[in-house]
């Protein structure tokens, strides 16, 4: 390396660059602590600290709001008695059963809407008209032809999930590389094993996110179903507490449903990017 | 196997305009196991002419014949694309033996088949990667492999190296000159490259510009082996500038004419 000189004299100079005087900074330990794995309940943790030192010190209603540790403690006397595994597992298997029935259809209708082009014409504007409406406001709808119980929380949870499962699906299937149709067509390949080796793998990452989203509505349809239809499940529970005024038990089963959507969107993530990952490799190169 | 093209017209259908012709009567023969390379102007309808011959699209007018006797299992033909159309969720492997899949091949003969072509193009350290791993000129290995897996009847190869780069592109025309040697197999070479065409090929066409005709039909004098130092013979000059004045015009008129046009609408 060339030691720096001076410039000669006479000469004017116009600009330099140099290496820095001080070292520069990285990220110091809040920064790091924010970016780990973990880092994303650390501003939960302490929205939750406060509220409990709000509450301790009678800055917030604790009749309204109570302290974390008492809902903590609800949430324990609630799990020893059963009641929230009972409840719990009444409102999955609706949900389940309301994702299953709304998602195979909405797969199915997607690939023809993107596929075949009467069924564009024909559904394309259907789904535009229905799409905006409010999906939970069909709940009397519901009831009035299902009457009460599984039923009609099933059928709002399916209806909620189709739309993003079916939007998602056409939208990936219009976008598989047509280069790759090409090449299969060259290959020989029949449309069957067009639409299976090729058309279906291309839409699956954009399909798959799509029911991702529709997983967390079919929860939301499911629990909302629950609050005016059943007298069982985790939703209906939260709405008889709210009514006898149990109000720390609420905000229990309040606890256990924001857990639950937490867990599912997070394994569909986790999955998506366990197998989808060449997709974001390939996107960013292209 | 002999494919002849017999006064081929192809047009487009241009959305509220006249149909485009690309291919004007359009005539010429492609001999058995001959490196028939194919230059002219962008634009010129080069490549419609290897889809066509590919069978992804059908002539307006005129008729393709492929005749003689099959020297090979596979298809007809398997084309090599310029942008690789390698299938990005699927490793090396299962990549370079999709032709065979597609024809239901079975599993373990398809990829001792694959793993034999992965060796021949220097790649079966690669088998498991998957295609946004490597590079480009990888990446065009691959899907020579593919191609050559399929032991189609005649290669199509739609400027395979025109999109890796100068000092890749030289290694590959030399491994695509050698194995060339080893098979024989009937090629069809289309490029932008007119050293590329004198080094590659048994026959050189040049095309006008769109709708494309054969300006002339160069048969190129070399000797095989070849390698890079045919650049020094005296006849390779010669030639190289007798083919760039053909073009040159086409290539001119191809520059002037988007002004033409957009000054034509105001």
């Amino acid at each position: 390396m060339l030691a720096p000189t001076d410039p000669k004299a006479g000469d004017k100079v116009v600009a330099e660059i140099r290496a820095p005087q001080t070292l520069q900074r990285g990220p110091n330990v809040v920064e790091r602590a924010l970016r780990s794995p973990v880092g994303f309940l650390f501003p939960a943790i302490a929205v939750i600290v406060l509220w409990e030192l709000g509450g301790t010190f009678g800055f917030i209603d604790r009749i309204f709001f109570p302290q974390p540790s008492r809902i903590f403690r609800a949430l324990e006397r609630l799990a020893a008695e059963g009641v929230i595994l009972e409840n719990l597992s009444i409102t999955l298997r609706r949900v389940a059963a309301g994702f299953v029935i709304g998602t195979i259809p909405a797969v199915l209708v997607g690939l023809m809407l993107a596929r075949v082009k009467w069924a564009s014409l024909i559904i394309d504007p259907l789904i535009s008209l229905t799409y905006p409406i409010p999906h939970i406001a069909t709940l009397p709808l519901l009831l009035v032809i299902f009457g009460l119980g599984s039923p009609p929380i099933i059928a709002l949870s399916s209806i909620v999930c189709f739309y993003p499962a079916v939007v998602n699906t056409a939208a990936g299937v219009r976008q598989v590389d047509e280069r790759l149709v090409q090449m299969a067509r060259n290959m020989g390949a029949s449309s069957r094993q067009l639409l299976w080796k090729i058309i279906i793998p291309a839409a699956l990452p954009t399909m798959f996110a799509g029911l991702r989203l529709g997983l967390g509505l079919a929860l939301l349809g499911g629990i909302a179903g629950e609050f005016v239809a059943a007298s069982e499940g985790i939703g209906a529970q939260t709405w008889l507490y709210w009514q006898v005024y149990k109000i720390e038990d609420m905000y229990a089963t309040l606890v256990v449903i924001i857990a639950t959507g937490f867990t599912m969107t997070n394994v569909m993530l986790f999955l998506e990017r366990r197998f989808f990952s060449w997709s974001k490799a390939t996107q960013k190169q292209l | 196997m002999i494919v002849s093209l017999e006064n081929v017209f192809k047009s487009f259908q241009v959305p509220g305009g006249a149909p485009l012709p690309v291919l004007d009567n359009f005539s010429c023969e492609i001999a058995e196991r001959e490196f028939l390379c194919i230059v002219g102007p962008s634009g010129c309808g080069k490549s419609t002419l290897l889809t066509m011959l590919g069978g992804l699209e059908k002539p307006t007018g005129g008729v393709i014949r492929f005749s003689g006797e099959r020297s090979s299992s596979g298809p007809l033909t398997t084309i090599v694309w310029q942008d690789y159309a390698l299938i990005p969720w699927r490793s090396v492997i299962d990549n370079v033996s999709f032709g065979l899949e597609i024809m239901g091949v079975p599993k373990h003969q398809r990829k001792a088949e694959a793993m034999r072509h992965l060796k021949l193009m220097g790649i079966e350290g690669f088998d498991q990667h998957y295609p946004h791993q490597l590079s480009g000129g990888m990446r065009q290995r691959v899907g020579i492999a593919r191609a050559l897996t399929n032991n189609p009847e005649i290669l199509l190869m739609d400027e395979p190296f025109g999109a890796v780069d100068a000092q890749t592109r030289m290694v590959l025309q030399d491994e695509l000159t050698a194995l060339w040697m080893r098979d024989r197999k009937t090629v069809l070479f289309i490029t932008h490259s007119i050293e590329e065409a004198l080094l590659l090929g048994d026959r050189v066409i040049v095309l006008s510009p769109r709708p494309a005709r054969i300006l002339e039909e160069i048969t190129v004098p070399f000797p095989r082996p070849r390698s890079v130092d045919i650049e020094r013979d005296p006849r390779f000059t010669e030639l190289r500038l007798h083919i760039w004045d053909l073009l040159k015009g086409g290539v001119e008129k191809a520059r002037i004419e988007p002004e033409a046009t957009s000054a034509g609408t105001h």
